[in-house]
């Protein structure tokens, strides 16, 4: 009798055990499972916002913008950007910005694209917590500076002096040097200890119009040149400036050709329209006849560029060119009272 | 006597069991549809705000907007960039998928010749899952640069979502 008293009341704590430990088990995985919800539902809002960031201000031209977001990590890569383990593709999207941007205060700014006529807004992207140090007192540096928002963290130096440069405790540095040889420049003492790749600089040589800029990476205490590239346009070289490295500048550019080539065609139908309307006078026609041909190159040297990398220095040079001689003609046009041509 | 107490007391234990369970039930029944009905409010809200953003595109499309000495002009279509964009958005239907996804986007003129048939820049069939429907007509001028004359006209976006 007593053993089996025994054997109820053993029997007892082994059955309020096992449901103890069941209803743990439950309400341990429901707590998980909401966690890791609410994580992803954080960061796929914040995604959303960031959408909504891009679609807002890449319809508007010139302007910039200081936008509060949650304090996460963004990734942007070639046409996908990532917030923790949400990510989105984006094929065509044009967003020149550092590889990682970090803190709550994201700086947005657009420029038009246009050679020599608007097809595309381009979306830059930084963080606060950027330094961006621009070197030297050229026009081009000046330029540069008065493009380059308030928002943004950055000093200007008229020389390169690595004692003046102090270490702020941003998590990417960025140099921008006009014409100045930066390989054999060392990193600056307070910046020497920052890990390999999170201080970068561009060699910029040219001017406004075009020219090629040069990537850089800190590696070991020093600069190591990670490729070249070109642009045409002052949009384009701030472009180079907000991409950290020459594979995502590459990627953009290659998406804004895309659509230069596309609006090109347009000019083309359009400049062809005007071109055959006999009402127009003869000069207006003449100066759409020789507008054609030179929409034609650009159409072709675009198409050439959206479709290979690395980008093409005689295709940009082919554009720029092209690009002179149209606004000519576009004066021209203007000069005896006719449609313009863009 | 003894045994009958324990039994009693085992399945006492069980009904308890059973009862939390079923409450616990209860509760992640209703919290399902509380979670679903907040998630297809959701939804209706995404749909909605991406139509916007598609319509605000295709407002601002440089394709097709009027420009004077590369200066865009805000609400204005060029009529001879339509005419030629119309020629040239369906040769690149990916590109253009990605811009304005299921929708169709109709410009028709309203002042002086009403009856003038509309003309459709973009339109991608949705599939049959696709029920939401949003509409967003915009009033901008047409500007014909080979008379240079500018008529009234009508923008019509129609996006179509999950």
């Amino acid at each position: 009798m007593k053993h089996k008293k025994a054997f109820e009341i053993q029997f007892n704590w082994i059955f309020v055990l096992i449901a103890g430990a069941a209803i743990l088990i439950i309400f341990t995985l429901v707590i998980f499972k909401q966690r890791s919800l609410s994580e992803s539902s954080t960061n796929s809002i914040a995604l959303r916002s960031m959408e909504s960031v891009i679609d807002g201000t890449s319809v508007s031209t010139d302007t910039s913008s200081l936008i509060a977001v949650s304090d996460l990590s963004i990734e942007v890569d070639c046409g996908k950007i990532s917030i923790g383990k949400i990510s989105k593709q984006y094929p065509r999207l044009v967003l020149f910005s550092p590889s990682s941007i970090k803190g709550n205060k994201i700086i947005a700014q657009t420029m038009s694209f246009s050679a020599p006529y608007k097809s595309s807004n381009l979306l830059f992207m930084t963080s606060q917590q950027i330094k961006y140090i621009l070197i030297g007192n050229s026009d081009l540096i000046k330029s540069i500076n008065k493009s380059l928002p308030s928002e943004i963290n950055k000093e200007n130096f008229s020389s390169y002096d690595p004692s003046k440069i102090r270490n702020s405790n941003n998590y990417k540095v960025r140099f921008v040097f006009d014409n100045l040889d930066v390989s054999p420049l060392g990193l600056p003492p307070s910046l020497s200890r920052m890990p390999d790749g999170d201080v970068s600089a561009l060699k910029i040589t040219g001017n406004l119009d075009k020219g090629s800029v040069d990537f850089y990476e800190n590696r070991a205490g020093s600069f190591v040149s990670k490729g070249t590239s070109y642009y045409i346009g002052k949009a384009a070289l701030i472009g180079a400036i907000y991409a950290d490295t020459l594979e995502h500048y590459e990627c953009n550019m290659k998406n804004v050709f895309a659509k230069h080539d596309i609006v090109t065609k347009v000019y083309i139908g359009r400049t062809n329209g005007l071109k055959d309307d006999t009402s127009l006078s003869g000069e207006c026609r003449q100066a759409y006849s020789n507008s054609v041909s030179y929409i034609s190159r650009i159409e072709s040297a675009s198409n050439i560029l959206s479709d290979n990398l690395p980008l093409s220095e005689s295709e940009m040079n082919n554009i720029a060119g092209s690009s002179e001689s149209l606004s000519i003609q576009n004066k021209e046009a203007q000069k005896f009272s006719c449609p313009m041509i863009y | 006597m003894n045994n009958k107490k324990a039994q009693i007391q085992i399945f006492e234990t069980i009904a308890v069991l059973v009862v939390f369970f079923v409450l616990l039930g209860i509760g992640f029944i209703f919290y399902t549809k509380v979670i679903k009905s907040n998630i297809e409010s959701d939804a209706a809200e995404i749909s909605q705000s991406k139509s916007v953003s598609i319509a605000q595109r295709a407002m601002f499309l440089p394709e097709i907007q009027c420009s004077e000495d590369n200066v865009p002009k805000e609400n204005c279509i060029d009529t001879l960039k339509l005419d030629s964009a119309i020629s040239v958005i369906p040769d690149n239907p990916l590109y253009y998928y990605d811009l304005f996804e299921f929708s169709k986007i109709t410009i028709s003129e309203i002042y002086p010749d009403s009856s003038a048939s509309a003309k459709t820049l973009y339109n991608r069939a949705a599939p049959n899952d696709y029920k939401r429907q949003f509409k967003t007509r915009v009033p901008v001028t047409l500007y014909d640069p080979l008379t240079k004359t500018n008529k009234f006209g009508m923008i019509e976006i129609v996006t179509y979502t999950k």
